[in-house]
């Protein structure tokens, strides 16, 4: 899979597509949480403001899948180039793909399942009557 | 040529560097992000951790490694694809690179460090 192996193979394209994919996708969220948004006001809020439009939640799965893969492809090419730990390849190779796996599951599992009605659990146990039944 | 070399493989060898440190940082990345699911007090508590002093000029790092990956890997891209092979060319998208990345992390770094000299950190 190493994408430095020949040119025209599968992770070769795919190290240079989703490069090219990542590039926008992070350039747009990097640009927004830090410059936008800012880091000192990523509250849940904040949050569950920007992933009430799906697109946000679109753009921020495709950036974990590319990223990861992305991320495991390169990594794979750089410890095939020592001949050392090349040797013990089939340890590895499939360690590095289990952790790349692993993250982009519990990524997905926050990004799809997330639900900003979770800010108000522990309230909407109890009742509060509204500020006008007060006052007759 | 003897240049080249050079320029060659210092882009090599900083496009391995960062793009480790950036593979590390979504890891660690994504594994915060597991605390939207286990409430909103944890995640504000996750999140007010980057508005620090440390994590504002680590921000500049992982902006510089971004900048330096992504812009490299556009100029591996447009060498693949042009089928431009001289060295000449690998040497003229190297400097642009090198100018867009300063170019960008100066304001970058301006507007992420800003904060620390307003004392609002």
């Amino acid at each position: 899979m190493s994408y430095k192996k020949v040119p025209g193979t599968f992770a070769w394209w795919f190290q240079r597509i989703s490069g090219s994919f990542l590039i926008i996708l992070i350039f747009i969220h990097f640009i927004d949480v830090h410059f936008i948004m800012g880091v000192e006001n990523l509250e849940f809020d904040a949050v569950s403001e920007k992933w009430n439009k799906p697109i946000w939640r679109i753009m921020d799965a495709l950036m974990l899948v590319f990223g990861m893969i992305h991320g495991a492809n390169g990594i794979e090419s750089i410890l095939y180039d020592f001949k050392k730990i090349r040797k013990y390849e089939k340890y590895w190779v499939f360690s590095l793909r289990a952790v790349a796996l692993v993250t982009i599951v519990l990524g997905s599992w926050v990004i799809l399942t997330f639900s900003p009605s979770e800010s108000h659990k522990n309230e909407s146990s109890i009742p509060v009557p509204a500020a006008e039944e007060y006052h007759e | 040529m003897k240049y080249s070399i050079k320029e060659g493989m210092l882009s090599w060898l900083l496009h391995r560097l960062t793009g480790i440190g950036i593979f590390v940082f979504l890891i660690i990345h994504v594994m915060g992000a597991i605390y939207l699911k286990i409430g909103p007090e944890e995640w504000n508590h996750h999140v007010a951790l980057f508005n620090t002093p440390f994590f504002r000029v680590a921000e500049v790092g992982l902006m510089g490694a971004l900048l330096w990956h992504g812009l490299n890997g556009l100029r591996i891209i447009i060498i693949d694809f042009s089928g431009i092979r001289t060295n000449h060319f690998a040497k003229f998208l190297f400097w642009i690179i090198v100018f867009l990345t300063i170019i960008l992390l100066i304001p970058g770094t301006y507007l992420l460090i800003k904060p620390l000299f307003e004392g609002s950190v």
